[in-house]
């Protein structure tokens, strides 16, 4: 009896295993059906030219030609483009943080007149879409002349109203007597904040750096329009003049590659944090 | 005297980076382009006389605004309730912890990382009548993004994929966060399958499920980037024949492309208009059906 139970037991308990495996393997395999477009893309970007054009059905590259890499790398600039995006969404994310976590640590450790008008004017700014603003923006840009300028690609990302938003429910969190004993002590208020609450903060500061930095990374429209010379190009932009519509030769295979390469850094970054992308959106974002 | 001053002024100090550019790049364009929307300018944007109204009636009875708006609706209903309940089913999939459940919560992510100029590029060659995939595999021959029939449908499906990825990772991190005894109680209490799904789950992600709504529905009224990429040709926006025009690139096409600038400052207040009503009824929803505690 004891015996049998226990080989049902058993039975049971693979029975669990075989199901749990099969789950995973099939939430696996709609995991790299929804990846698709990506997988078709490095696929074709492996591709000699007569491969892409042909009509017979083919998904995987017959062979592993870089042709498309190295005219990509050769004849595009490619380098320049992603050292473009680099600058701007490194630089802009940087600053980012620094406007957010200042105007944060006002909201969250001083009291004084007008604080709650002001709080008011950053939440409400997020009612205003970015991208209703850009052409008044671009006048702007232009009157300042810094059409073509990396300050001019990065200027309207300066600020987040979101990201104030975040550092400020975080610092509200912050332990109000350490802040009195640090006073106590003779640290003055901006070497608190330099000193003190900045590095241990880094956690959110981390989470708001990288969700910045793959924003302006992947940033398509405001680049577009304030720059116009080749050189100027992010990444983003340039990857869509070597479009065939727009007057240029190169070939799918071509663009593919191109394509793959400024996937690769966004990618990269967004797998690497992407448990704390996650846990900053949720304390941030969602809470409060 | 001095220490005082300052310490007075010093809370407002802290706030001036990023008031000045708060200022200068959302309220003030805000403002110049509502007033700038009352008046005739010319193409160097110099007032000429006030219109009152007429920039709205003129941007309100041209048949490709109309056009542009119908295209805006039409992708805000498909791309925004779709995307969301996409990213709702694979975050529910992939709700319990297993062992190798961080590599396709990777992949159910991984789409929030791609551009829109990337995907799109992808999609170009995907929707090509010749040499893509998809009338490769389908074996039917519809040229997606120049019939008029299929290229808004070309755009949305492109959209949709985009923004799967954003919509899983926060319904997904809302579910996690989601205590066991809540999820255990309700086992036990025989809530299982649907009746846990709309008794528990959704009114327990209520407040993450309206912050992707209010997001999704401002980002889709206002985007234009799939429509400058795909169907843009020589300077005339939302081919064929106007059919992927949004809002926003019929605003970009009137100022940017043309200089007529007393249609793109009508549109764009519209435009925001209507953004907005968008947002204050979801949260009006919000009031209603969302559960806080």
């Amino acid at each position: 009896m004891i015996d049998r139970s226990g080989d049902r037991k058993t039975i049971i308990k693979r029975k669990k295993v075989v199901k749990s495996v099969l789950y995973q393997l099939f939430c696996l395999a709609l995991g790299l059906l929804l990846m698709t477009p990506l997988i078709y893309a490095v696929c074709i970007s492996f591709m000699r030219p007569d491969e892409v054009l042909t009509k017979e059905i083919h998904f995987f590259p017959k062979s592993f030609y870089l042709g498309n890499y190295i005219i990509a790398l050769a004849q595009t600039n490619i380098f320049r483009f992603m050292f473009n995006s680099f600058i701007v969404a490194f630089v802009s994310s940087v600053v980012r943080i620094v406007t957010a976590s200042m105007a944060a640590f006002s909201f969250a450790f001083f009291d004084y007149r007008g604080k709650k008008v002001l709080f008011y004017l950053v939440v409400g700014s997020m009612i205003i879409p970015a991208d209703v603003l850009v052409v008044q923006n671009y006048f702007t840009t232009a009157e300042l002349r810094l059409i073509n300028t990396y300050l001019g690609m990065m200027v309207v990302f300066f600020v987040s109203a979101m990201n104030i938003f975040v550092m400020r429910q975080h610092f509200m969190t912050y332990s109000k007597t350490l802040r009195e004993a640090a006073l106590v002590d003779g640290c003055g208020n901006f070497t608190f904040y330099a000193r003190i609450l900045l590095p241990s903060s880094t956690p959110v500061i981390a989470t708001v750096f990288i969700s910045s930095f793959v924003g302006t990374w992947n940033t398509y429209l405001w680049p577009l329009l304030v720059t116009n010379v080749n050189n100027m190009r992010t990444a983003q932009v340039a990857i869509t003049m070597l479009n065939i519509n727009e007057g240029s030769s190169y070939g799918y295979g071509t663009i593919m590659a191109a394509a793959v390469m400024i996937l690769i850094p966004s990618i990269l970054v967004f797998l690497v944090f992407q448990k704390r992308i996650v846990g900053g959106m949720m304390t941030g974002a969602v809470k409060g | 005297m001095k220490k005082r001053a300052f310490h007075f002024i010093e809370p407002y100090l802290y706030l001036l980076p990023a008031f000045s550019m708060l200022l200068l790049f959302t309220y003030y364009p805000f403002v110049q382009n509502a007033i700038l929307s009352l008046f005739t300018v010319n193409k160097f944007r110099e007032i000429k006389e006030f219109a009152g109204l007429a920039n709205y009636v003129r941007v309100l009875t041209d048949e490709k605004f109309l056009r542009a708006m119908g295209n805006t609706f039409i992708y805000v209903f498909t791309t925004v309730p779709i995307s969301i309940v996409f990213g709702f089913a694979l975050a529910l999939l992939a709700r319990r912890h297993h062992r190798i459940s961080i590599a396709y919560e990777a992949l159910f992510a991984l789409s929030m990382a791609v551009s829109a100029s990337v995907i799109a590029m992808i999609f170009q060659l995907a929707y090509n009548p010749s040499m893509g995939i998809i009338n490769k595999l389908s074996g039917i021959s519809v040229s997606w993004l120049t019939d008029p029939k299929t290229a808004l449908l070309s755009l949305i499906i492109v959209q949709i994929w985009s923004n799967i990825g954003y919509n899983f990772i926060f319904l997904f991190s809302a579910l996690r966060g989601l205590s066991d005894e809540v999820l255990e109680s309700a086992q036990v209490d025989g809530a299982v399958g649907i009746k846990l799904l709309g008794k528990i789950l959704i009114p327990l992600v209520s407040p993450t499920l309206l912050f992707l709504l209010v997001k999704d529905i401002a980002y889709a009224m206002t985007t234009a980037s799939l429509t400058l990429i795909l169907t843009t040709n020589n300077g005339a926006t939302g081919q064929p024949n106007g059919a992927t025009e949004t809002i926003m690139s019929y605003i970009y096409g009137k100022a940017i492309i043309g200089t007529n600038y007393n249609a793109a400052f009508a549109a764009t207040m519209v435009g925001f208009i209507l953004a907005a009503i968008m947002m204050v009824f979801s949260l009006i929803l919000d009031k209603k059906k969302v559960n806080y505690d």
